[in-house]
């Protein structure tokens, strides 16, 4: 038996067909082209010769400084670029594969993208899948805030990487880091921790809140060079893409492109479009609902790297500011009555704790708002009884019963559920055999005009579910189910309605079965 | 919105393996590129089935691939390509599997969702989930000789003699290994078997 379920799994291991994403598949080639390109590392030196290379080299060394002019350089100049200091309300920002840098009240922020990074004083606000911040002196502390995650500093080198969850690694020096409203705790050289993940979930993507900062930024400032340097960068990439690139989607379809070019609207559809075309030979993603969170994710995120993002954000820097979305333009209240109670609409107020943007960003980039009534109401009173019933029915669900106890001849049916309107039922001939057909769904047009009548008389009681002409029974028969010692007390009172014979068959019925294992 | 990307010009596929493995063993990234492209699905699918749908396949995928371009310049032309990556991929499967500390922790379900194909109805998806989970489970426990023997004849079908030349080892040896890993996953599941039923009971 074990050898042929061994075969069984065997085969089930050998039918699966493993697919490796565009994503996967762009990311390993990078890192492998990384890998391939980096100089091979130097072959290990012998000991002793390290020890004569290095009293060789102090010798040179000291040589050289001293037969240096006093006024001369003593440091040959650095190949690095010179840094440039981030403005006040200046982006910077990074596509997938490349990096940015800038400098932050004595921090040299370096971003490696997708991500972006806003400053506002002593103040950043980033997101990127890492995120490097060294900082060597400062008077005063800096303040860094990704996702729901807020990392103080005053001198330390740390890095932040916030693909799933914002994890801080610190390499030197200390910093304190905060969870959404936590107290932050101090985290020390070689020391690691990261954010609960649900906090860090809440935040919208990265790609939406860069759009929309670059939205606001260019109407009001020059677009920063670094910015601009990454658009160029961004550009020079979709015209080589990727080497690797398999079939795929032909149209990005971007909802977010709408989302960001009109000032108001509806909220757009969900990032993944199941009419997007396909290049001949690409496979479409797969309707798991468990990958369709992954899928949205990493769609989301390759967006970044379409040429219908990159012109969506081209047009976003030439835009004026968009004002305030007036009440009516609301998502939720677009239309209908509703518009006509609501005032007052603003973005939920975590909005402004996970994105440190101006008002009319906020506005745009929302989908949850808070608002008042025109004409002052008492909402409470009226949603009272709804809010009563749904937690009745949350809180009782769980303690209820309605099993079916068959004594061959009679069928009978226990229902300790608040609204039942027979708690104990009898079934007897025909109606006994009509519950015991519909165990499955069953269509009464097939069983004639009296056998419908007999389900619905049964529905109505509410031991049958009814759709159209389809019934079902709803009552779970013991035997397949065993109650439990709780609901056996709850049934229990119900077997006094019975009449003395039928009592102890019933109640012999339930305790043999609560006397024998069950799937044995 | 922008216009439609244009499908990428790829290099011809003409040229045969050998050709391009001697061309990326001289340094050309282009014929390294094609040969990723055309054997990094078939290297992905059997590395999962080797080591499981574990989040470190992406890491055992590039090191195949990175072993295979230091290896290229060794490459003489006395076997297939196919074969030459594929004794690579087995390798770096056994010694990943090897310094790997053996998991007991279940599959990430999404995970081996991933690996059922599309047209599966969702009872069918949930059976075949729990099975891929169960035997992931079980492979986990034997050694990694004998799992990478089990998976490459039981699972994947090759011959003794080719499933030999992939590993390094001989044919009789592969066998034993084989017969060695049945042995024990059968007695595994008959153990796992009467512990759920004195658990039921």
């Amino acid at each position: 038996m074990s050898d042929e379920r061994l075969d069984q799994l065997a085969a089930e291991l050998a039918r699966t067909r493993p697919v490796l994403d565009d994503l996967t598949r762009a990311r390993v080639a990078a890192q492998l082209e990384a890998a391939r390109t980096a100089p091979a590392p130097a072959p290990p030196v012998p000991r002793r010769r390290i020890a004569i290379g290095s009293a060789v080299a102090a010798a040179l060394a000291i040589t050289a400084w001293l037969a240096l002019p006093a006024s001369g350089p003593r440091v040959a100049a650095s190949a690095t670029p010179p840094l440039t200091e981030l403005p006040d309300g200046h982006l910077l920002a990074t596509v997938r594969g490349t990096s940015a840098r800038g400098g932050v009240a004595g921090a040299v922020l370096t971003l490696f993208g997708p991500g972006w990074a806003m400053r506002n004083d002593r103040r950043i606000v980033a997101d990127a899948e890492t995120l490097v911040v060294d900082r060597s002196a400062g008077d005063t502390p800096l303040e860094l805030a990704v996702r729901a995650a807020t990392i103080r500093v005053q001198s330390a080198t740390f890095l932040v990487e916030s693909a799933q969850m914002v994890r801080v690694t610190v390499m030197r020096g200390e910093v304190v880091l905060g969870c959404g409203g936590e107290v932050g705790r101090r985290i020390g050289a070689n020391e690691l921790a990261s954010c609960d993940p649900a906090g860090s979930r809440s935040a919208q993507p990265l790609v939406i809140a860069a759009a929309t900062a670059a939205s606001v930024l260019g109407a009001t400032v020059e677009p920063p060079a670094i910015a601009t340097a990454g658009a160029a960068k961004h550009k020079a990439r979709i015209e080589l893409r990727n080497p690797y690139a398999e079939p795929r989607a032909i149209d990005a379809r971007s909802p977010y492109e709408d989302a960001a070019a009109r000032p108001a609207g509806r909220r757009p559809p969900r990032p993944i479009d199941a009419s997007s075309p396909y290049e001949d030979g690409a496979a479409e993603p797969r309707a798991g609902l468990d990958e369709i969170a992954d899928r949205e994710r990493e769609h989301t995120l390759g967006l970044a790297d379409t040429p219908a993002f990159s012109a969506a954000a081209t047009k976003l820097r030439a835009l004026p500011a968009r004002p305030a979305p007036a009440p009516t333009a609301s998502p939720i209240f677009a239309d209908g009555a509703s518009s006509r109670l609501a005032t007052k609409l603003r973005p939920l107020p975590f909005y402004e704790f996970l994105y440190d943007l101006p008002e009319t960003a906020r506005h745009n980039l929302a989908y949850y708002f808070a608002y008042d009534y025109k004409v002052p109401q008492d909402v409470t009173r009226y949603a009272d009884p709804l809010v009563r019933s749904v937690h009745a029915w949350k809180t009782t669900w769980k303690h209820t019963e309605l099993v079916s106890v068959d004594l061959d001849d009679r069928l009978f049916v226990f229902d300790t559920r608040p609204r039942a309107k027979a708690p104990v039922a009898m079934l007897a001939g025909e109606d006994r055999e009509l519950f015991l057909t519909c165990d499955a769904i069953t269509d009464s047009s097939a069983l004639g005009a009296s056998g419908s009548e007999r389900l619905r008389a049964i529905a109505a009681n509410g031991h049958m579910l009814n759709e159209g002409a389809k019934y079902l029974s709803l009552a779970v028969p013991v035997g397949e189910y065993q109650p439990s010692r709780h609901a056996m007390k709850r049934l229990r009172p119900l077997f006094a309605k019975l009449d003395k014979g039928d009592r102890s068959r019933v109640h012999a019925r339930f305790t043999s079965v609560n006397r024998q294992p069950t799937g044995g | 919105m922008g216009g439609p990307v244009k499908a990428v010009a790829r290099r011809p596929s003409l040229a045969d393996d050998a050709e391009l493995a001697i061309a990326a063993a001289t340094g050309d990234a282009g014929a390294f590129a094609e040969l990723y492209e055309r054997y990094v699905d078939r290297v992905f699918a059997r590395l999962t089935r080797l080591i499981g749908p574990g989040p470190d396949r992406e890491d055992v995928l590039q090191h195949v691939f990175l072993e295979l371009h230091r290896a290229l310049p060794r490459f003489r032309g006395d076997s297939a390509v196919s074969t030459f990556l594929y004794r690579i991929t087995v390798n770096v499967a056994y010694d990943h599997l090897r310094r790997r500390v053996r998991r007991t922790a279940d599959h990430d379900p999404a995970a081996l969702e991933a690996l059922i194909d599309g047209d599966a109805t969702p009872e069918d998806r949930a059976r075949r989930r729990e099975e891929l989970r169960q035997i992931f489970a079980l492979l986990e426990r034997i050694k990694p000789k004998k799992r990478v023997a089990f998976v490459l004849v039981a699972v994947e079908g090759l011959s003794l003699g080719e499933a030999a030349e992939l590993i390094g080892a001989h044919a009789d040896a592969v066998k034993q290994r084989v017969l060695h890993a049945r042995r024990e996953l059968v007695a595994l599941m008959g153990r796992a078997e009467k512990a759920s039923e004195r658990r039921l009971s």
